[in-house]
């Protein structure tokens, strides 16, 4: 059984993950407006009701996770080598964003 | 059965929407047609809060203020070619983020800060090409005023205080030359106090010149590694406190929180220098993990106090604009009464 469950949502600001929702549902955001959830949880589906989610399978948050990150990536990428966020012995280092792997 | 009013001597008002302001207090919520009262929060908890309107990270970014009146400033955007700095200012009353007039020196990045939205300093920094800066600038919640520049160059410093007594500390280059040294503005001059045993940057700071605090960050070069040392301030001395669970670089701390009282979020583990949820609490004597952001986010900057803090912007892992409001336990929070 799948511990988590995802939707896409845009977060608005105030209200959007309440002090309620912040110690009832327990939140992850990933990129691309992806919000992992508990799965089986009241909570957790009345927030994704409250906010207007849309529910993806893990399939589909992973592909938007992927999406996402492999545009961060290009970003990166495109940074000159010689930049100092691409120097790992600098303070203003900023590792190439890695790929994240969605749990079920 | 006993109604309300003969237990507590008054009826039950009828409010519009959460106007709760006492502890107990019970009311009828006539814009949402429900009953309310207003309780005490037994764990922390992020609450989303507005987006800032221009996206920035910058580590200590000047970020002075409260949770319901700060200033961001400065810090490094999302424009391309990166890197870029900004010059912007934006601030926060508690509902919206507006923008505010720039500051006057060159943009920079890592400064570090102290103060109000309406009283505040900055100091330091990183401007790219044109390397560290001594430089200092005042706010007085509408214009900066340059100031005196402070006596060494830092960026990614420690720093705390008000705008009459801030204390500054450590800071790079990383690139070997990173300082033990502390330096104090009283309101009117720099002067040099002692060392800090924390030869570092990219650290949180929090508290005053009487009793401050610094901890994490990161040093070593070429290899840089994330650091979990606390140190306490009481000018002119710096004393070893217990360590943070977790050694961390670029946590946004609750700037205007205690020495006895502050919160670490997020931050970068290096290396290999990934972003992390975790929060800590220190509590004057040792460090505990409480409620985690929702986002694994580094270099924002953060405002108010333990009981009331704001992180605002960051890299998540690029620049962002989100915020996030901080409620430690024991604040009043309004919550819905039902029959479950």
């Amino acid at each position: 059984m799948a511990n988590n469950q995802y939707c896409t949502a845009t977060n608005w600001g105030k209200g959007f993950i309440t002090a309620d929702d912040s110690r009832n549902v327990g939140f992850k955001s990933h990129p691309g407006n992806v919000w992992q959830v508990p799965a089986n949880n009241q909570e957790a589906n009345r927030w994704i009701a409250g906010v207007a989610g849309v529910r993806k399978t893990l399939a589909e948050a992973q592909a938007i996770v992927d999406t996402e990150i492999a545009a961060q990536q290009a970003t990166w990428d495109a940074i000159p080598a010689d930049d100092v966020r691409k120097d790992d012995t600098s303070a203003m280092y900023t590792p190439r964003p890695e790929a994240i792997t969605l749990e079920e | 059965m006993a109604e309300y009013r003969e237990i507590q001597g008054a009826a039950i008002q009828s409010l519009a929407n959460n106007t709760g302001t006492l502890k107990g207090q019970i009311w009828y919520d006539t814009t949402n047609y429900k009953f309310k009262v207003e309780s005490v929060s037994t764990a922390g908890a992020w609450t989303s809060a507005p987006t800032i309107g221009a996206a920035r990270s910058g580590g200590m970014m000047f970020a002075a203020g409260t949770q319901n009146a700060t200033v961001i400033s400065n810090g490094a955007t999302p424009t391309s070619p990166p890197p870029d700095y900004t010059q912007r200012t934006d601030e926060y009353n508690g509902t919206s983020w507006s923008q505010g007039n720039n500051s006057t020196q060159p943009a920079a990045n890592s400064l570090c800060s102290a103060g109000t939205l309406t009283a505040g300093l900055m100091a330091g920094g990183f401007r790219g090409p044109a390397g560290m800066t001594n430089y200092a600038e005042a706010y007085d919640g509408t214009c900066f005023t340059a100031g005196t520049a402070m006596s060494n160059t830092r960026e990614g410093a420690y720093g705390g205080g008000t705008n009459t007594a801030m204390f500054v500390c450590s800071g790079g280059p990383i690139s070997g030359g990173q300082k033990d040294t502390t330096e104090e503005w009283n309101g009117s001059s720099w002067s040099a106090k002692g060392t800090i045993p924390l030869t570092a940057q990219g650290g949180g700071a929090s508290g005053t010149t009487a009793a401050g605090l610094a901890f994490g960050g990161m040093r070593g070069y070429p290899s840089i590694v994330s650091l979990n040392q606390t140190l306490e301030y009481s000018s002119p001395t710096w004393t070893a406190s217990n360590n943070m669970n977790t050694p961390l670089a670029y946590r946004a701390p609750s700037m205007a929180g205690t020495q006895s009282a502050t919160i670490a979020a997020g931050g970068n583990n290096r290396p290999p220098g990934s972003k992390v949820t975790s929060v800590e609490e220190y509590d004057g004597t040792c460090w505990s993990a409480t409620t985690a952001i929702p986002t694994a986010t580094e270099n924002a900057g953060g405002t108010g106090t333990a009981s009331a803090g704001l992180m605002s912007g960051g890299n998540a892992p690029s620049q962002t604009n989100t915020s996030f409001e901080w409620n430690g336990a024991g604040s009043l929070e309004t919550r819905t009464i039902t029959t479950s």
